[in-house]
């Protein structure tokens, strides 16, 4: 029997209600691999919910100890280069180095989104009128959504998810549910990185 | 991410509620390769764009562009590399093409070839013929290439998603910018030439946010924006890097303030 693929919420897998109603194929040999249910409302609206109380805390988190977070989430996907890789090409056909250079392109918007630090500086002008002082901030915003297609499954998630949490926003990411199980993956490694909710 | 249709759908819903979105979509990609190009040099680099990825990426070439006086060549070198291109198992070492995502998206894209075969291309590379002995049940296709394109075809129009190329002869650099700028879509476009002069024209006249110069996938590195125009992209702000994304994942506060000398001491 083919297995589930589980969502990850709020740093630990949650078993999907409803039955797999999607087939993911590993699409060289023609075979079912894994199946992928269709959230329920409730689900989904626990996920914001969540990541809603994620928000409070980790916007409060000053930038430079969220990009020690991706950092150690650069250092992890290098690691796991292969094995990632190798699930890419499983779940969707391309070859291990085309695999690899999706990988690749996702790590260099990690490195990318580490220069948040600048990125979320200000600008200010002193004494704008007499004795006022103006200035603008950057601030977080809250739950961002991904939605991502099949055929980058670790590149197109990166594209948003590191800068939206390097700048004090959470995410919740809907992989594409035709390969799904690289994004998955990666968040069984996330799990290295500590307690800190993403 | 996803089709036009759907994009569009996401970008109205999320808008329309308020929110912000970034909805990236469907793509036709041209490749002009012009008679100044250095062919030898670049063909494995266009073969990269047409059938990398299987031809399932965003960014794939999908149209290529001769001339009358480099058609033949380009033909010649294009269709010895395409037929040199190992298709199969991706964790096999030598094979450099996997097979597509779906059964359903293979018979999608095999209608595309039939619908080529159907309004006068000539086919001059059949992927359909393709068998991977070792992976009978996979969905494989192999590269396929219609020579004789015209511009009005569905082929030559509308997003494939698969290791198909459509050659089109242009009559001269105008035709050329006029035949990718017909597209619906404004992903990505590339231009093959030796001339500073035609690449400059190029990039100038081609409505497409992603441009290469004799480089056939524009993918731009992590920190700059993945730039679509038209029917590619809804939105105003694009993913990936660049200075205007942060501007995306914030909001801006102003804050404007006095402060007066202090009268009594507070407790």
């Amino acid at each position: 029997m083919v297995r589930k693929i589980r969502n990850f919420i709020g740093n630990e897998y949650v078993e999907p209600r409803n039955e797999g109603k999607y087939e993911v194929f590993n699409p060289a040999f023609g075979e079912v691999i894994a199946k992928v249910s269709e959230s329920t409302k409730e689900e989904v609206d626990n996920a914001i919910d969540l990541a809603q109380e994620a928000f409070f805390k980790w916007s409060e988190t000053p930038v430079p100890d969220r990009i020690k977070l991706l950092f150690k989430l650069q250092k992890l996907l290098h690691d796991h280069m292969d094995e990632i890789a190798e699930i890419t090409t499983n779940e969707h056909g391309k070859t291990f180095e085309e695999s690899k250079g999706d990988l690749i392109r996702a790590i260099q918007n990690v490195e990318s989104a580490s220069a948040a630090t600048y990125h979320s500086m200000g600008v200010s002008n002193k004494n704008i009128a007499n004795g006022i002082d103006e200035e603008l901030i950057k601030v977080p915003l809250g739950v961002f959504a991904i939605i991502s297609p099949f055929n980058f499954p670790s590149m197109i998630p990166f594209w948003f998810m590191p800068y939206a949490i390097a700048l004090g926003n959470t995410v919740i990411i809907k992989p594409s549910e035709r390969t799904p199980m690289t994004m998955e993956y990666i968040m069984v490694l996330s799990v290295k990185l500590g307690s800190q909710r993403m | 991410m996803g089709s036009t249709p759907v994009a569009k759908y996401v970008y109205n819903k999320g808008t329309s509620n308020g929110k912000r979105v970034q909805a990236g979509a469907s793509a036709k990609n041209f490749i002009v390769v012009m008679p100044d190009a250095d062919l030898d040099g670049s063909i494995k680099n266009i073969i990269g764009s047409f059938f990398g990825n299987a031809g399932e990426r965003c960014l794939a070439g999908s149209v290529l562009v001769t001339f009358e006086e480099n058609h033949d060549e380009v033909v010649d070198k294009f269709l010895k590399e395409a037929r040199g291109l190992k298709v199969g198992y991706g964790m096999e070492k030598d094979v450099d093409m996997g097979p597509l995502i779906r059964k359903e998206h293979l018979m999608r894209v095999i209608s595309y070839i039939e619908s080529g075969e159907s309004e006068g291309a000539r086919l001059l590379l059949d992927g359909r013929k393709i068998k991977v002995e070792k992976y009978p049940n996979g969905f494989f296709l192999g590269p396929t290439i219609f020579d004789d394109v015209s511009i009005d075809m569905k082929i030559a129009k509308e997003e494939i998603f698969g290791p198909v190329a459509s050659i089109i002869k242009a009559e001269n650099f105008e035709h050329a910018i006029e035949l990718v700028n017909s597209s619906q879509y404004g992903n990505a476009s590339s231009i093959y030439t030796r001339s500073g002069y035609y690449a400059r024209e190029y990039v100038k006249r081609v409505n497409a946010g992603n441009i290469g110069i004799n480089i056939g996938v524009a993918a731009p590195i992590a920190f700059y924006p993945f730039a679509g125009m038209k029917n590619s992209f809804f939105g105003e702000i694009h993913p990936q890097g660049g200075f205007e994304h942060v501007d995306f994942f914030t909001d801006r506060k102003v804050v404007i303030g006095k402060w007066y000398l202090l009268t009594y001491s507070p407790r």
